[in-house]
Parts: C-alpha cells; structure tokens; sequence
C-alpha cells in the first residue's frame, strides 16, 4: 500500500517498526542459513560473561552431569512469543526438544500447573501470579548453580528485585510492557491518551466501536484508573463505582474480548485496551494504528521465566533458562515478539529500529504513573465475582 | 374441496384414504402429482441454498489460503507462501499431528465399543439395559465443558495417588503419568461412544428382524449372521457414528483444552494463536485437509461400489 | 425382542458390553463424584481447592442465574431454528437422491466440518466483519450495519454448526423409509403434506428427537461461539463455568456451578425423553403404520 519511503514518513513509529521488520527478517533468513552456527554464535556471546565457568553454556555446570539433560522440555508461554531460531538453535546445541503450548493467559497456565500432573516444565507467567504459585509450591526456588550465564549486572534494576520476587528467588524476567491504548488514528482524530477519555469515549462518542480485554485485571484496572482509583483496588465501594461504569458501558461495547488485533485491523473496533506487541503488530501494518501509554496510570507488567514445582525435566529447564536470557538470545527473541527486553545487554544489541522505537521502548517518564497488579489482586474473590457480574449482565 | 379441507388437517388423521379416494380421484391424483413435483423442486432449491450456506466459510478458508497479504482482512494477491510456511511451522505441525492420532484413535475405540455395546445391550436383563442406557444417557447429556474440567480434576487426583505406587512397585525408571494425547482420548471416546451406540440403536430398532430370525432358522451361526445380515444394515449407522466421533474429536476445543496437560491440538493451538494475531498459514492446513478428505471420501466411494457392483443383484440400488 | 432362548447368550452380551462398562465408570462415573466432593469444599487464599464440608458454593449460585436463563433461551431457541433447517435437508438426501448420490451427498454435509471449528469461525467473523458482507449492505444502501458480536451472529454460529448433528440422526430414520410407503400412500390419494404427516415425519420422529437432544446439548455448554461471535458480550452457562477455572481459579464454586448443571441437564433430558416417548407412542398408534 505505501510505495515510498520519503523522510517525513520515516519519523512515523509504524514506519520504523515496519523496517524493523525487514531487517529482522533479512537477519533471520541469514541466521537459518548459516544453521548450526548460530549455537556456536550463542557461545562465543556468553564465553565472556560466564567467566566463572568454561562449559557450554546449554550444558550448565550441574556436576559435569552432561548427558542427562534428557530429550524433551516442556515449555507452556504464550502464542507468537519465542523466536522458532532460537528454539531450534538450543535443540541443536543440547539434543532437547522443545515442546511450546501457548496458552491465552496467566491463569491459564495456572489452570495446568494447579492440576499438577501437567509434564510442564517451563512457565511464563506474568507477575501477578508469583507471590500465589509461591506460598503454593506451585513453582520451585531457582537453583543459580544451574545458571551460570546470569549476570545480575546485565539486567535493568527497573524490571528486577520487585515486591513480587525480592531477589529473584523464582523467577527471570522473559519480556515486560504495558496495558495501554491501541487506535486508529483515521477514526479516532481527538486525543485518547488518558483511561478517563477512552472510557468517556467509548460510551459516547465510538459507541459500539471501542473494546476491553477479557481479563480482570487489565480492563477493570484500567477502569479504575480512570475513576481515579489505584489499578489495585480491592475496596467495596470503589469496586461498586467501576463496576456500575463497566456494566453500563458494556452494551455500548464492540467487545469484551482478549483478541483485540483482527477487529482493530478490519476496523471492527476503533480504540481498544491493548498490550504493547498489540500496539506494534497493528502498527506494523497499518500507518494510522497508535498505541499509547495512557497518561494517568494503568498497568506494567513482566512476564518471567519459572521452573514448575513438578518438572519432569528440571535440568533441561535450568539449561533452557540459562540460553535463552543470554543477551544474544533474548535480543532475537525481543526482535521476533516486539515486547522491551529487561537485559541491558540484550537491549544494546538490538537494532535500532526496535531499540529507538517509543512504542516498544517507551520513555522512563512515561512509566513513573504505571502500577504492578499485585497478587491480592489477582486474587481477591470479590473482585473476579465483579469482574464476573459485569460479564453476565444483560 | 377435499384436498384443502385435508390440508388444513384437523387432529382426527385416521380418515385419510376413504374421505379422498372418494369422488374426483384421477384429477386429484393429478394435482397430487403436480404439488409433489413443485414441492421436489423447492426441496432442491432449499437443499442447495443450505449448501450454499455450509460451504461459503469453507469457501472463504481456501481462497485465503492462497491470499499474498499478511492478514485475513485484505486480498492482495495470488501465492502459495502460506503452505510453505505451515509446513515448516514446527507448533503447527506438532499439532496437527496430535490432532489426527486423537481424532483417529477416538474415532475407532467409539466406533468399536459403541457398536459393540449397542448389538449386545437388547440382549442384556433389564436392569443391566436399564443401567448401560442410562450412563450412555448421561455421557451424551453432560456438557464438554464439565467433561473436560471433571476429567481434568479426577484424573490429576487419580495421577496423585498412582504416580507414588508406580515409583514404588517399578523403582526409578518407573513410569511418571501424566496428562496427555491419552487422557484427551480417555474424554472424546466417552461422548463419541455413546454417540455411536444411540446411532446404531436408533437404526436397530427400524431393522428387519425377519431377516435375523430367517438366518438363524438356516442354522446360521451368530457370527455369520452378523456379518452377513445384521452388519449390512446397520453399516450406515455405524458409518454415520465413525464420522461424528472423528469431526467431534478433531474440532473439539474445550474437553482437549482442559486434558491435555502439554500436547497441543489444533484447536488449542489456534484459540491462543488469535490473541496475537492469527497467522494465515492455517487457511493454508485447513485447505489441505479438506482436500485430504474429499479424496478419502471419493476413495471410499469408489471402493463402496466396487463392493456392491461385487455383491452383485442382491444389493438394493 | 430380548430372546434369551439360546445358551451362552446373555455371557457374550455381557462381554461386548464390558468395554464400554468399565469406560462409563472410569472417565464419567468417577470424574462426576470428583466433582461432588469438590463443590463441598473452599477456594483456597490463593486459588484452587481446599478440602471443607460446606454448601456456601451452592448457596452462591444464585449469582448465575442471568446466564442460566440466558442459556437456557437460547438453547431452545437455537435447536428449533436447526430443526427448521435442517428437516428439509434430511428429507431431500433421504428420499429423493438414489443410490451412490446419497453417501456423496451425506459426505458432503459433514466434509465442512473437517476445516476445524475455529478456522470456519475465524471466516465467520471475517464475513460478519466491516469489511464482510456490511460493507455489501452499505453498497446497497444500509450503512453502518453491525452484525459480528451481536445476538444474530451467536445463532447464525449455532446453526452453521450443529446443523450436522440434526441432518444426520434425520437421515438414518428416513433413510430405511421405503419410497414404496409413499408411492402407496399418493396411490391411495394422499396429498404430500398429508404424506409427510402421516408416514414421514411419524418415521423420522426418532431421529427428530435425537436431533434435537444431539444438538440442545452442546449448546448448553457452549463456549466458544459466544466468545468469537458474541464478542464475549453474551454470557453463557458455558462461560461462566469456564471463567471460574479460568479466570477466578474457584475450583468449588465451579465444581458447584458443573454439579447443578449436570443434574439440571439430566432432568430436564430425561423429562424430554420420557414426554417424547410418550408422544411418538401415541402418534404410532394413531397413523397407519
């Protein structure tokens, strides 16, 4: 659809995504034909920075033990958000194949490892829900021993030692980012870049054309913000006063729906509650798609690496862990799944059109207003009965 | 007068051949005639219609499969690039491989159990007939959903008390249970056998008994009058309940959504995958599969025939 | 019809019928009882079960009931329309097709579903979408027409859906109807309403009946089309019951929510059952056959 590329254009955040992109892709075609170069690419990166050990960084100093990492690795995350390269190059170096399920949702995932008896031995859960897998045994505490590649220094201390994992004791961070407002700026012309607009809007002027995700936290969060509550808040009457908005509000909405790109993209919806890589992969694609971190709060989460309680292949986890959050690796993942990287390093050697890019990487300023959901309120019955109440009404 | 008067049907129906066979018969017979005909071609006209309607989805699926643009919401032009890409896509792959083992297993334990339970279940005292219609009853009328989620819950309970006991009787290597492909099986078989066992009931019970009973007065032994009077009969029946259970099992999210521990179906797959935008490499799978089953389903046809031109005048056309 | 005049008989049925036994009572008898004992119990602070012995979670379901009645609705409603639908369909391919047309045909009701459910929702939402057929009805004049996530596109996903399941019960009882029946019936100067009164649909009631049972219950349960087509605006029992694993991690308060919709789904099937029973009894009795 767009022909050239004249300067003025290229200042535009789709723009840059969408060179971003290219040059991605051109990288990643060169990655698969140079095969198993890649593993010895990885190891030439992570030689330096595991100083204290000399072994291949895939086969971690776990008493020299090298042939028992089995076959197999369980990983349960979510969908469009590991690069197949980097999986397949950690299967070349260790003979571990990795078997992804994709799950929709945190709780989700909880659904599997509550149950226990799931096989899975790697989760991706987002912070919210640590504090609970925890004090439940859920997940088990990490073994540095069999990471020897995790360098604290690397990492952001933004992103590290939160309320929810002092010490990291459970868990690494993945990739982070936000709950903002993803629009089309052909449709939507007066500024949405607060939550008390988007929801004044959507029952106003976009009726029937605005959207909520379909999670509790991010869309009644958010509603709370606008109200000028805490993203937090678990106290009656406040709950009362977002819960009479949202349920007035509903019959005026597109959706309430987690799968906020294909409406966004047909222009179904025109603004909707979405996550950064929505914001980018809509972008990506259509010039007019915005993404914003709303100006008066909302929430910023991570999601992070943590080994199940009753992994059947822990030291395969240990040793998956270790590769994929060496900075080389977790800069071709934040390439592929467009979410910011917490690593330092990793973030140094991404391009530049993914670095430089405010939707991806926004400015420190802009997340000072963003909270962590926190467990209780993750938890708090009275909140998902809400939530729940709001769902069923007519 | 007659006709219309009829038309409009009181609830008395005993009257029907003596009240119209009375005066104007050959003009109302001709009329009769003319009304089928009118009335066969609305049915053709409406059968195509539905058709119509069961297929422009499908229709949608595989010309977007061949659609050069990144998503669904633009055609941009001719390409193939979209089976490559499913093909090399390892996730995809993987799940669709777990879907056809489940769907294929389910559907055969269902066809096997359900017809086999279904031919003995006349046979049984009646308490005991009484008790299997009732679990068959049961298993149809609870909802996927609470499958799904009691399966889960029971089985990682049951998976609790033997994983101890396997680790204890086998030592180290014991094996570990866990959620799976078979568990998944465990929860479609359930619904699709009892599927497959109402189909085949519902066709026995319309069945020529005088047939069965002919047979075993020529002293034929239970096993050849199975195979040669009883199966044939109930064949589209059974055919009927093999297809349901593998289109049951194969598109069933929820049950498999719930008992899969790690493994993947397609199904599974996909609902996650359109959180972050679908990738179109599936309207690439789904046109192969519908491909793969037209041919089977030709195949089946051709060998259908050849099997009744064989078995000769006695077959009915 | 149960002759157990011959030895070994009632042995070699109990065997065929094992299998199937011991496959009711491993993954339905067992699951339901888990289930029970579950909705008894607490959530625990941080999600899942704790073991009590209490009734709070029943005395909780009344919170449910808007989606219950919805559900309800919706289901009766929806089966009827598939039954609209799809008589006629069965009817055509049962009796007016000869021969190796009608497997092809048959064949061709079910080749749909080999897509995967959601691939063929996913082109729903394309055609329901603005740039589907909205945007032909904003050709011809009607702008602005909203058809994905309204009531209308639950239904229509219901129906495209189920049709198969009403089609083919149908079809196996029509299909052993002999087209003698009816050419004797126009002989004896039966118009075809009255042939399809009389000798048609008194043969297809069993079929009906199943139909409609076959295709009530998944609604019931349904799940996924009011979240694809609804866009998650209209709530059903379903998604209710899902969100309490899924979203509020409330084992009991699901195990409850599942337990009383289990018994309320046995019920009211059973009830049908024995009213359907009933009613083609009566109507045999009445028509000729």
């Amino acid at each position: 659809m767009t022909n050239g590329r004249d300067p003025a254009r290229r200042r535009d955040p789709a723009e840059i995504t969408r060179l971003a992109i290219e040059r991605r892709m051109s990288r990643r075609t060169f990655l698969a034909g140079t095969g198993a170069g890649i593993g010895a690419l990885a190891l030439a990166a992570c030689a330096p920075s595991s100083g204290a050990s000399n072994a291949p960084s895939a086969a971690p100093s776990s008493g020299g033990a090298t042939g028992n990492l089995g076959d197999t690795l369980n990983l349960a995350t979510w969908p469009n958000y590991h690069s197949q390269e980097v999986l397949d190059a950690f299967t070349s170096l260790t003979g571990v194949a990795i078997n992804v399920g994709v799950y929709g949702s945190t709780e989700e995932m909880e659904a599997k490892i509550r149950a226990g008896n799931s096989g899975i031995d790697v989760v991706v859960p987002s912070n919210y829900a640590i504090e609970g897998w925890v004090a439940d045994g859920l997940i088990e505490e990490l073994d540095y021993g069999k990471l020897p590649s995790f360098v604290k220094a690397d990492w952001n201390a933004r992103f590290m030692d939160q309320a929810f994992d002092k010490g990291n004791t459970v868990s690494i961070p993945k990739n982070w980012g936000t709950t903002g407002i993803a629009y089309r700026s052909s449709k939507v012309t007066e500024p949405v870049t607060t939550w008390k607009q988007f929801f004044d809007a959507a029952g106003t002027t976009y009726d029937g054309k605005a959207m909520i995700v379909d999670h509790q936290i991010s869309s009644f969060g958010s509603a709370a913000v606008a109200m000028g509550y805490s993203l937090n808040t678990i106290d009656p009457t406040e709950m009362a006063a977002v819960e009479a908005m949202l349920t007035a509000l509903k019959p005026k909405l597109f959706a309430i729906s987690s799968d906020v790109q294909p409406p966004l993209r047909a222009l179904d919806t025109w603004l909707s509650i979405a996550w950064t890589g929505d914001g980018v992969q809509v972008g990506r694609d259509n010039e007019d798609a915005r993404y914003v971190v709303a100006e008066d709060g909302g929430e910023l989460w991570i999601d992070s690496y943590t080994v199940a309680a009753d992994a059947p292949h822990r030291d395969a986890a240990y040793a998956f862990i270790d590769y994929i959050t060496q900075p080389e690796q977790a800069a071709a993942e934040t390439e592929y799944c467009l979410f910011p990287h917490a690593n330092d390093k990793a973030t140094a050697l991404l391009i530049d059109e993914v670095k430089n890019n405010p939707v991806i990487y926004p400015s420190a300023d802009s997340l000072v207003a963003l909270e962590y959901a926190v467990n209780a309120t993750y938890n708090s019955p009275e909140r998902a009965e809400a939530w729940a109440r709001i769902k069923a009404s007519a | 007068m007659a006709s219309p008067a009829h038309a409009s049907g009181g609830p008395r129906r005993d009257g029907l051949p003596a009240s119209e066979t009375g005066g104007t018969d050959i003009r109302a017979g001709r009329r009769a005639a003319r009304l089928e005909r009118i009335g066969e071609r609305t049915a053709w006209i409406y059968t195509g219609l539905v058709f119509g309607f069961l297929f422009l989805p499908i229709l949608i699926v595989v010309i977007y499969s061949f659609n050069a643009g990144r998503h669904v919401t633009e055609l941009t032009g001719f390409s193939t690039q979209w089976y490559t890409i499913a093909w090399s896509d390892r996730f995809l792959m993987n799940a669709l491989r777990n879907s056809l083992t489940i769907a294929t297993t389910t559907a055969v334990l269902a066809t096997v159990m359900g017809t086999a339970s279904a031919l003995a279940m006349d046979r049984l005292s009646p308490r005991l007939r009484w008790l299997m219609e009732l679990l068959t009853y049961v298993a149809i009328i609870v909802p996927g959903i609470v499958i799904g989620i009691a399966t889960l819950i029971f089985l990682v309970t049951a998976f609790d008390w033997l994983n101890p006991w396997l680790a204890y009787l086998a030592g180290v290597d014991a094996p570990h249970l866990g959620l799976g492909a078979a568990s998944v099986v465990a929860a479609h078989t359930l619904f699709t056998m009892a599927i497959v066992n109402v189909l085949v009931r519902t066709r026995m019970r319309g069945m020529d008994r005088n047939l069965v009973e002919a047979s075993e007065d020529l002293f034929a032994t239970p096993w050849r009058t199975f195979v040669q009077v009883t199966f044939p009969q109930l064949l589209p029946a059974i055919m009927a309940g093999a297809l349901l259970a593998f289109t049951f099992s194969f598109d069933d999210f929820i049950i498999a959504f719930f008992t899969s521990g790690q493994d993947q179906t397609v199904p599974i797959y996909l609902f996650a995958s359109i959180r972050r935008g679908v990738n179109p490499s599936v309207n690439a799978i789904a046109t192969v599969l519908l491909g793969v089953t037209i041919m089977a389903i030709v195949l089946a046809g051709l060998v259908y025939r050849r099997g009744q031109r064989r078995g000769g005048a006695g077959a009915q056309g | 019809m149960a002759q157990n005049d011959r030895p070994g008989r009632g042995s070699r049925a109990a065997l065929l019928v094992l299998p199937a036994t011991l496959w009711y009572v491993g993954f339905l008898v067992a699951p339901l009882i888990v289930l029970a004992i579950m909705s008894v119990g607490v959530r625990s602070p941080n999600g899942g079960y704790q073991p009590a012995l209490t009734l709070e979670q029943f005395a909780n379901l009344t919170t449910r009931i808007t989606p219950l009645t919805n559900t309800l609705g919706l289901a009766a409603l929806n089966t009827f329309i598939c039954l609209l639908v799809a008589f006629p369909v069965a009817y055509t391919l049962a009796l007016k097709v000869r021969g190796n047309w009608k497997l092809v045909l048959v064949a061709l009701v079910v080749i749909p579903f080999w897509t995967s459910f959601l691939i063929r929702t996913y082109a729903w939402m394309t055609l329901l979408g603005a740039n589907g057929v909205p945007r032909i009805l904003g050709w011809v004049g009607f702008e602005d027409v909203q058809l994905l996530n309204t009531p209308f596109a639950v239904s229509l996903g219901i129906v495209y859906n189920y049709l198969p399941l009403m089609v083919l019960p149908i079809f196996v009882s029509l299909e052993r109807l002999d087209r003698s029946f009816m050419e004797a019936s126009r002989d004896l100067g039966a118009g075809p309403v009255a042939t399809i009164r009389q000798i048609v649909l008194p043969l297809a009631a069993p079929g009906i009946l199943s139909g409609i049972v076959l295709v009530f219950i998944p609604i019931m349960g349904e799940y996924l089309i009011p979240i694809l087509l609804g866009g998650g605006k209209t709530y059903f029992l379903g998604n209710a019951l899902a969100d309490l694993f899924l979203q509020s991690r409330n084992w009991p308060f699901g195990s409850a929510l599942a337990t009383l919709f289990v018994i309320g789904m046995v019920v009211l099937v059973a009830g049908y059952l024995a009213l359907s029973r009933r009613l083609v009894r009566a109507g045999r009795e009445s028509s000729l056959l």
